[in-house]
């Protein structure tokens, strides 16, 4: 043990002194967390064709049906048709789909009976979404929803207008042409060129109108049409938790994350450090095992994630409201997952850079290799870009990311508020990984 | 009666790895326990090779080595604390100050508290480092990088000691501390291996030496009986002249 702790204070002796490392670990996440977190709050991204959408029909009747074929037609968005609004639930929740569109079961009764009485209740579609998704991404997404919905019901009120309009002329057709019998309809409009031409048209086009009732244009104001259909947003939870959707929820966890891994340049540098200047060979001649040298480094780089976390959540907190941003983070969250997560991803990240370290030969490589490495792991892992918004090659590539893992465990506690049981197959990963990079990384020295 | 063996070397082959050369031939060698061997050769002989193989660093191809009666390609780490190492290169970490490296070291060597303050100040005023214990290493002169590097091979009194070339680059009035150093060392018992290019180092403080050569050993005995034995040399610089050579090594 005291030689344990000896390698402990000489290793963190080194990395205090080492003022460009800690800059790296802590002043350039803090940097891209402000910069990043600034810059998304104004950015519209330009595709989404990789979401996934859930439509959920409980109405099942004409509002219902219109509306999942007509969003499932317009191929811009992935949709999937599911049964429940629970699964929809589920299926954000789990991350099979980002986003559901859930039509109630008396949406389409309430539409119509917008027909008969102008002020009565508009039909409230919901619009369900993982509390992950950036609200950048889930604004740009619920905008041109939200006009299909009221597209949609415009067509099927539409059409039931006409209906009615059919039936009611049918209904008194005869007692009509009866009526008009013999008559000349049109005998008060004033006589002008093709004038039975123009009646024989009217009459078809109306009758042809009537009998498909979907062609007739009606001139339904923006400010009616927004009234046919209300559209209401709501978070995915799966308790009644207080939700307040935040960039910040997503951007300080991701960027932590991103910071974590970057001790792979410290790490390598100090494990390449002493390969190069023999202190390495020099500690294996004496009577200290490689565990005790590797724990050391582990338990050293763990405190400094910690301390990673805690200085980007008080920045999250305290500073980042100071700058301007509208919302602070909210640290109401499941503290067991939340430490979980935190230690999971710490020690996959140090597995990380100790692999680095025991591959690596010279600073270059290690220091290329490593900051590369995390970038794309980083982009693979939804950092920088929502996964959901990549292509599919990349989203199954990105499933082998331990960024990902991370993100995920991250994002189940800070923007879902989840416990460990929600979010225990990321931790199992990112364990996994750390324990697998050890193994690594002592068989590497072994064979040095 | 015979000394006991602290090394016992026997058909001792390295052939690295994508090298198709042996950088040692078959090795045998006895050093009794007390003996302060020189280890003699040209660049690229087999010298770094060969300490590093006893120093359980790298595994020999073939052969056997025994330090202390104990196999080191079995089970080195039980003898680990009886050997001590003082490479070469300056095996220090130049971000901690002179002070933090001898009890670094000491540390892992088993030592801590007053134990380890005894000894260190001891070796800290031997070498007269008082001056310069809070100095970072990577601030210090080459003279004091070498003494703290000797310092923390010998913390632990090892019963073994192998020198690589410790005085490389150190001027006389160092490397006569030095050797002063080493021979007490040796007169209370440590078994020393001194692997160094300047023969008279070698001729004034060896008891025997071993000349290596393309891995193998090519002459062995007291630097007298090796001078004796060749025929016109004056010193061991001609012996060694006379038994390698004068083409240039890599």
């Amino acid at each position: 043990m005291k030689k344990f702790l000896a390698i402990l204070k000489k290793d963190t002796l080194l990395l205090v002194r080492d003022w460009p490392g800690l800059a790296i670990l802590f002043i350039m996440p803090a940097v891209l967390l402000i910069v990043i977190t600034f810059t998304q709050e104004g950015a519209i991204p330009s595709k989404q064709s990789g979401m996934k959408i859930a439509i959920v029909d409980s109405d099942s009747s004409d509002f219902g049906q219109t509306l999942v074929k007509d969003l499932k037609s317009t191929g811009y968005f992935n949709f999937i048709t599911l049964a429940t609004d629970t699964e929809a639930r589920e299926s954000i929740l789990e991350g099979a789909c980002q986003m559901a569109v859930i039509v109630p079961d008396s949406a389409t009764e309430k539409l119509y009976a917008t027909l008969n009485y102008s002020q009565a209740d508009p039909a409230g579609i919901v619009f369900l979404y993982d509390p992950a998704v950036q609200k950048v991404f889930k604004n740009a997404v619920i905008m041109p929803l939200s006009s299909l919905i009221q597209l949609a019901a415009v067509k099927v009120l539409m059409i039931k207008y006409t209906e009615n309009v059919n039936s009611t002329v049918n209904q008194h057709s005869s007692e009509f042409s009866a009526s008009l019998s013999g008559k000349d309809f049109f005998s008060g409009v004033p006589e002008f060129p093709f004038r039975s031409e123009v009646i024989r048209r009217f009459r078809e086009e109306v009758g042809k109108k009537l009998d498909t009732g979907s062609e007739i244009e009606l001139p339904f104001s923006p400010e009616f049409t927004e009234q046919l259909v209300e559209v209401n947003e709501e978070p995915a939870r799966e308790n009644n938790m207080e939700f307040r959707p935040s960039l910040l929820q997503n951007n300080v966890p991701a960027f932590t994350l991103f910071a974590m891994f970057f001790i792979v340049i410290p790490l390598a540098g100090s494990i390449i450090n002493e390969k190069t200047n023999g202190t390495y060979n020099r500690i294996r001649t004496l009577p200290v095992s490689h565990l005790e040298v590797i724990a050391a480094k582990i338990t050293m780089f763990l405190v400094v994630c910690i301390l990673q976390f805690v200085f980007l959540m008080f920045i999250g907190k305290y500073i980042m409201p100071l700058l301007g941003e509208q919302s602070s983070l909210d640290l109401k969250v499941n503290i067991f997952s939340l430490l979980a997560a935190l230690i999971s991803s710490s020690l996959a990240a140090i597995g990380f850079g100790l692999m680095v370290g025991s591959f690596a030969n010279t600073h270059g490589q290690a220091a290329t290799f490593g900051s590369v490495m995390v970038v794309i792991l980083a982009l693979l892992g939804g950092i920088f870009v929502p996964v959901h918004m990549l292509p599919e090659v990349m989203r199954k590539i990105s499933s082998i990311s331990p960024l990902r893992w991370g993100t995920d465990a991250f994002l189940g506690v800070f923007a879902r508020y989840q416990g460990i049981e929600a979010i225990w197959p990321e931790l199992c990963l990112l364990t996994g990984f750390f324990f697998i990079s050890i193994l690594l990384t002592l068989r590497i020295f072994k064979r040095h | 009666m015979e000394a006991k063996p602290v090394i016992e070397v026997r058909d001792l082959v390295k052939i690295y790895k994508g090298s198709g050369e042996k950088a040692l031939g078959g090795i045998s060698l006895f050093v009794p326990e007390g003996e302060f061997l020189g280890l003699l050769g040209p660049n690229s002989a087999g010298k770094t090779t060969f300490t590093s193989i006893v120093c359980g660093l790298i595994s020999p191809t073939s052969g056997t080595v025994k330090i202390f009666d104990t196999d080191v390609t079995l089970s080195l780490r039980k003898i680990k604390n009886r050997i001590g190492l003082v490479p070469q290169e300056i095996a220090l970490y130049s971000g901690l100050t002179v002070k933090e490296n001898i009890y670094f070291y000491g540390h892992l060597m088993g030592y801590h508290g007053e134990e380890l303050k005894r000894r260190a100040g001891s070796l800290i005023e031997i070498f007269n480092l008082e001056e310069h214990l809070s100095k970072f290493v990577e601030h210090c002169s080459g003279g004091i990088k070498r003494r703290v590097n000797l310092i923390s091979g010998i913390i632990h009194d090892p019963e073994l000691l192998i020198l690589d070339e410790p005085t490389l680059g150190v001027d006389i009035q160092l490397r006569e501390m030095i050797f002063g150093h080493l021979a007490e060392l040796n007169r209370k018992g440590t078994t020393i291996i001194y692997t160094t290019h300047y023969m008279k180092e070698a001729e004034l403080l060896c008891s025997r030496v071993n000349i290596i050569d393309h891995g193998s050993l090519i002459a062995n005995g007291t630097p007298a009986a090796l001078v004796a034995g060749n025929e016109g040399c004056e010193d061991l610089g001609e012996v060694f002249l006379k038994m390698t050579g004068r083409d240039l090594r890599d």
